[in-house]
Parts: structure tokens; C-alpha cells; sequence
């Protein structure tokens, strides 16, 4: 079976572009520019060299020895993202489209971010590239991010505060749109996750699809096939769709999305499980709302997968079968942040602790032959004063 | 009915002064109050907002407005039962600006239904562009209701055309680059986006600029470049934000439309 979505900036019927008439010639550029990169050999060459020289690619796929003997069952490997420049995959995306912004000749960026790390690797990126980088967040971020707030301004960029709505992610999102509608002539909305009107989805998991790929490539070395299933933290989807994305024709490899269930009971911000199909940030997706259509806010943990939507690639895989997708609590993630810690030496982000749960859980129910990959995404320094302040 | 208001105002050599005010915001009680003073003050169209909780076309103020209209309850479904209120009492053409999602929720069919019976003539939504509107625009079509589309500096003549095809009632014309929020002057670029627009639509249907309108001056001056009808939003939520008494409100806001609509009247024109 072949997959060749987004057919016409749709997956099925999610995705789209529903912005307004102002954007519409820049989302439509946007397209005509990254599909002439795609082709251009000189701009593969120069993103694969800031990627292996800059960000540190390939990331190893790691037997993660001590874990898989904890859980009993199914091999347990870790895609290292966490290894790479600034502790998560989130550079793969930024440098990517900074470089497609620099080919564009915009010379001014800008970008949203939650938690802080996507607009650390935006600043990175861009500061690597010579491009002047604006970063929207909202003003409880920034109460409880502090360090990105000041990393970010070390790397060059300037923070604009978010005051509207539930001063998060959503709003930043909506105020970078609002930038990005006053002043598109001369800048580069990039996004950070498979988020936004199309192409923005498609783009952002062609460049997390390294990830992928290299999971594919190293397996076939290890094991000398694909693995029996890969898991991955959904927040916006970017880290999972790039894990995803190389193995979608292939059947017999499971695919495990995992969303996060906060306190339980309710709460937390899985839009796939939890939500609607409605239409925010330009997309047509699953959304979590109330019963007029106004968007919840949303809570977790893990401040990177704290977001009211999910991509529209995740609700096409879901709604298809192809996905299947889980809900993992903070109490959960926390189990095995410290788990990991503990066995393996490392310090997984919160939100990968969201995918190591359930990577256990999987691991239980399968035999020592099989295998399981998790994505890594991000290494949880970032992380340690959530755990400190809640005590437990 | 929107469509017989333009051809009005043509024949008496008018401009169409449209005012978009929110729907709930403080409360639905002082919105039918509000709307009271502002047909009486005398406008020709009247653009009610339904809150969304993420209006990304939009400035602060009616960002703000939105949020208020939320905390007092209003919704989808309250807003347009006001509006068949509004429709027994004032023969004034409505028409009801909201994001996409907020139709999506109930389902596009059944938004559009309730709204028609409720008496609303036309629907802006500044979400959806031409290449999405095509289930809007077939139930919309199916119960005589305008979608009126919307045109910005960015739009080129060949969107233009399609836009000037598909869109019913009017053309909504943005101004500038941006999002709503009052601005002092017309800027050379949004007279000359006027003027090219004008032409390029070629009489076919009628012309409303709006984003950043505010003062009289404003409105001759978008009318003189060839406009048909301009809108005044933000500046008009502002004024009505700064009065809680409803008498004191009353006085300003016909004070204040009244001299919005002498500048409509080609005759008095400067
Ligand atoms: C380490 C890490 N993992 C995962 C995510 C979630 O994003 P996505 O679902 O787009 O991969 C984030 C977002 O900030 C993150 O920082």
C-alpha cells in the first residue's frame, strides 16, 4: 500500500489552510520555495553538513540493556534525540526551515514556544545562519521557563511576551500569526511542530523524518530488520511523525503515539483521545474545546506536549488505524523519568517519559526476539526543578 | 436584503457605514441596548461578532472584547437568538463575523439553518479562504444566506477574480497588512489598494474596506477612493468599553456613529 499524503494539503480530510486571505499567498509560496529546496542539491548538501556538524547527526539507536532486562521482555532501543545540539530533536526542524528561509532571501524569523525549547533551537538555528529571530511566549511560560527565556536572548533573539488568552502555547501561536499576517514580506513563520495550514505539517515531518530513516537504517544493522514497534511522544506530533513517517507502508511495524493524560481524570492534553475534529491554527484536526467551540487550555506535565491540538497527519493516522495511540499520565511519566535515570544513566525529557511508559508496558507483553524503538526526544535537564518542586 | 442595501445607498448617493460591535460583550442585554443607539445614529449594516476564543485576525481590542463577551456566556447559539430579537424590532441588514471553528462545532449545515431563521443576512469568516469555502458556501447558498469574502493587499488580480466570483453581498477589502485595531490615518497604499481594487471588480459587486477605520476623515477618504462602504469596528468597541452607564453610552456612541455616517453622505463629502 502506498502512502503519499498530503494529496492536495490534505491528509483524508484533515489538514488544509484555513487562514486568512492575507496569508494565503504566503502559505502558497511557502510551498512553491520548499518544494523547489526538496529537489535542490545544493541545499540538501548544506542542511545534512549543519546537521551532522552542527547538531550532531547521526544520534545512535541504543540497546538500552539495563531497562529491557527491568521490563522482560521485547529488546528496548532508544533513538538518541536527546544527544543532539540544544537536547532535542527540535533542531532538526529549525534548521531546516531556517535554512529554507534563508533560500527565501527572509531575513527575519519568527517562532512560538511553550516550554522554551523550540525557541531555543529556533535562536540557535538561526544565529548559526546569520537570520534575526523573534520568539512569541506566553507570559506563564515564561514565569516557569525562566532559563529558556534567558538562553534564548543569549543566543541573540528577542522574547515577546504573550499577555492574550491563557498567556501559553495557543496564544503565542496566535500571536505569531499575527506577526506573521503584518509582516510576511519580509518573514519566515517557523513553526514547530506538524502543526499550522499546509504546508507547514508536511514540512516539519519531512525534516523530523531523519529520525526515522536512521531508526530504519540502524535496526537493519542491529538486528537485521525493522523493529516490531516504534513509540514516540505526541505533543504537536513532530517528534513521533518523523519517527513515524519511513515506516508507515510497512505493516508488520507497530506504531505507538502517546499523548499525555495530566492528572488523570480528565485532564492533560490528548487531543487525539480526547478531543473533536475542529479547526485551529489554520488546520483541521482534533482539537480539545468546549461544547461552543471555544479551546480548552490544557495541562500536563510535561510543558511540550501542554498544547490544545495535535497535527492533522496524527488524526488521518488515527482515524485510519494505522496509529495506535495511548494516554500516559504525569504519575506514569514521572515513574519512569526516574526509572531511566536510575537504569540507564540517562535523563530523559518529560515528555519522552511520556513513551518510555508505555514502551515498558509494551515490552511486558512481548517475547526477548522482538523489539521495540521509543524515540528519545529531548534529555531532561530542563526537567529536574519540575521534579524537585513537586517532592515526590 | 444586503445586496438592496447597497443598491439604496447608490441611488442616493450614499456610502454604507457598517459597524461591527461583539456579540455579549458586556452582556447580550447591553449589546441589544447598544444596537439600539446605533441604528438610531443612523448605520446601514451591522456586523455582530460571535466570540472565539482565538482570534487570530484580530488586535488587542477586540481581542479583549471577545474575551469579555465569553465570561458573560455568550455563545454561538445565544448570540444568534439575540439577533432574531434585534431582527423584530429594526429592519437593519446583519451579518455575523466569526471563526470557522465555531460553525464547525455544531456542524456548518446546522449553524447556517439556525442562523437564517434567526434572521442574519450575511456571514464573514475571516478563517476560511476561498480554497475551504466550497461547504460554507453550498449551504449558505442553499438558504439565500451572503457569504461575504475577503480580499487583502497581499490578494492578486487572479484570486481577486475568484474571490469577486464566489463572494455574495459584498467584498471585504483589508486594509493593510495586519489585524483590526484602530489606526489614525489612511495610508497612501490602502488608497491605492482601494482604487485597484475598485477597478478590478468593475461594479460586479459592492466594495466595504475595513481594519483600522476610525474617524470620519477615514470613511470619506476610503469612500473618495472608491469604496462603497466602510467598516468601523475597534474604535467603536473602545468607546462603548469606556461606559458602564447605559444613558451616558447611549449619548456618545450616536454622537459618535452619527458622525461616521455624515461622512457616507456624498454630498457634505470633503
Ligand atoms: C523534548 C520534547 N519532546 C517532545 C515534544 C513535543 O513536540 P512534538 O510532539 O512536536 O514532538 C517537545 C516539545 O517542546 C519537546 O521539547
Amino acid at each position: 500500500m502506498k502512502y503519499k499524503y498530503p494529496i492536495n494539503g490534505k491528509f483524508g480530510i484533515y489538514g488544509g489552510q484555513f487562514v486568512p486571505e492575507v496569508l494565503m499567498p504566503a502559505v502558497h509560496e511557502l510551498e512553491a520555495a520548499y518544494k523547489k529546496v526538496k529537489e535542490d542539491t545544493s541545499f540538501k548538501r548544506e542542511l545534512e553538513w549543519y546537521l551532522a556538524y552542527y547538531a550532531g547527526r547521526p544520534t545512535p539507536t541504543y540497546l538500552a540493556k539495563n531497562l529491557t532486562k527491568f521490563a522482560g521482555g521485547a529488546k528496548i532501543y532508544l533513538k538518541r534525540e536527546d544527544l543532539l545540539h540544544g537536547g532535542a530533536h527540535k533542531i532538526n526542524n529549525t534548521l531546516g526551515q531556517a535554512l529554507l528561509a534563508k533560500y527565501m532571501k527572509k531575513g527575519r524569523v519568527i517562532a512560538e514556544t511553550g516550554a522554551g525549547q523550540h525557541g531555543v533551537a529556533t535562536a540557535m538555528a538561526c544565529a548559526a545562519l546569520g537570520l534575526q529571530a523573534e520568539v512569541y511566549m506566553g507570559s506563564e511560560d515564561i514565569k516557569r521557563q525562566e532559563i529558556n527565556v534567558y538562553r534564548m536572548t543569549l543566543l541573540g533573539a528577542k522574547v515577546h511576551k504573550v499577555d492574550s488568552g491563557s498567556k501559553t502555547l495557543k496564544d503565542a501561536i496566535n500571536e505569531a500569526l499575527r506577526d506573521w499576517v503584518t509582516n510576511l514580506v519580509n518573514t519566515h513563520y517557523l513553526i514547530g511542530s506538524v502543526v499550522g495550514p499546509h504546508p507547514y505539517p508536511m514540512i516539519v515531518r519531512d525534516f523530523q523524518s531523519v529520525i526515522g530513516k536512521e531508526i530504519k537504517r540502524d535496526m537493519m544493522k542491529i538486528e537485521g530488520r525493522a523493529p516490531d514497534a516504534i513509540v514516540a511522544c505526541v505533543g504537536g506530533g513532530s517528534n513521533s511523525m518523523g519517527s513515524f513517517y519511513p515506516f508507515i507502508e510497512d505493516q508488520a511495524v507497530k506504531l505507538v503515539g502517546v499523548e499525555a493524560g495530566g492528572h488523570g481524570n480528565h485532564s492533560g492534553s490528548a487531543a487525539l483521545l480526547r478531543g473533536r475534529e475542529g479547526v485551529l491554527h489554520g488546520m483541521l484536526s482534533h482539537v480539545l474545546e468546549d461544547s461552543d467551540g471555544q479551546i480548552d487550555d490544557t495541562y500536563s506535565i510535561a510543558a511540550g506536549l501542554d498544547y490544545s491540538a495535535v497535527g492533522p497527519e496524527h488524526s488521518y493516522l488515527m482515524k485510519s488505524g494505522r496509529v495506535r495511540y495511548t494516554i500516559v499520565n504525569d504519575s506514569e511519566a514521572i515513574v519512569a523519568f526516574r526509572k531511566l535515570s536510575l537504569l540507564e544513566g540517562i535523563i530523559p525529557a518529560l515528555e519522552s517519559s511520556h513513551a518510555i511508559a508505555e514502551a515498558i508496558r509494551m515490552a511486558r507483553d512481548m517475547n526477548e526476539k522482538q523489539s521495540i524503538v521509543v524515540t528519545l526526544s529531548g534529555r531532561g535537564d530542563k526537567d529536574v526543578q519540575t521534579i524537585i518542586n513537586r517532592g515526590d | 436584503m444586503i445586496s438592496d442595501t447597497f443598491r439604496g445607498l447608490s441611488r442616493r448617493h450614499e456610502g454604507a457605514l457598517i459597524c461591527y460591535i461583539m456579540g455579549g460583550d458586556p452582556d447580550l442585554n447591553e449589546t441589544k441596548s447598544i444596537i439600539d443607539s446605533l441604528v438610531e445614529a443612523g448605520i446601514d449594516i451591522l456586523e455582530i461578532g460571535i466570540p472565539f476564543s482565538e482570534p487570530i485576525a484580530d488586535g488587542k481590542t477586540i481581542q479583549a472584547a471577545g474575551i469579555r463577551a465569553i465570561s458573560s456566556g455568550s455563545n454561538w447559539k445565544s448570540v444568534l437568538i439575540m439577533i432574531s430579537e434585534i431582527k423584530k424590532k429594526h429592519k437593519i441588514p446583519i451579518v455575523v463575523m466569526t471563526y470557522y471553528n465555531i460553525l464547525y462545532n455544531p456542524g456548518v449545515e446546522r449553524f447556517i439553518d439556525f442562523a437564517k431563521q434567526c434572521g442574519v443576512d450575511g456571514l464573514i469568516i475571516p478563517d476560511l479562504p476561498l480554497e475551504e469555502s466550497s461547504n460554507v458556501a453550498k449551504s449558505s447558498k442553499a438558504k439565500s444566506m451572503d457569504l461575504i469574502m475577503m480580499a487583502a493587499p497581499s490578494t492578486n488580480q487572479a484570486r481577486l477574480n475568484a474571490l469577486v466570483k464566489s463572494s455574495t453581498g459584498f467584498i471585504y477589502l483589508v486594509s493593510h497588512y495586519g489585524v483590526t485595531g484602530a489606526k489614525g490615518v489612511l495610508s497612501n497604499d490602502t488608497i491605492n489598494l482601494i482604487r485597484r481594487t475598485k477597478q478590478s471588480i468593475n461594479g460586479v459587486i459592492p466594495l466595504a474596506v475595513g481594519f483600522g477605520i476610525s474617524t470620519p476623515e477615514q470613511v470619506a477618504t476610503a469612500l473618495n477612493s472608491g469604496a462603497d462602504g466602510a467598516v468601523v469596528g475597534s474604535a467603536l468597541i473602545e468607546l462603548i468599553s469606556r461606559y458602564d452607564n447605559r444613558i451616558e453610552r447611549a449619548e456618545r456612541i450616536i454622537e459618535y456613529v452619527s458622525k461616521l455616517k455624515s461622512a457616507t453622505l456624498t454630498s457634505i463629502r470633503p
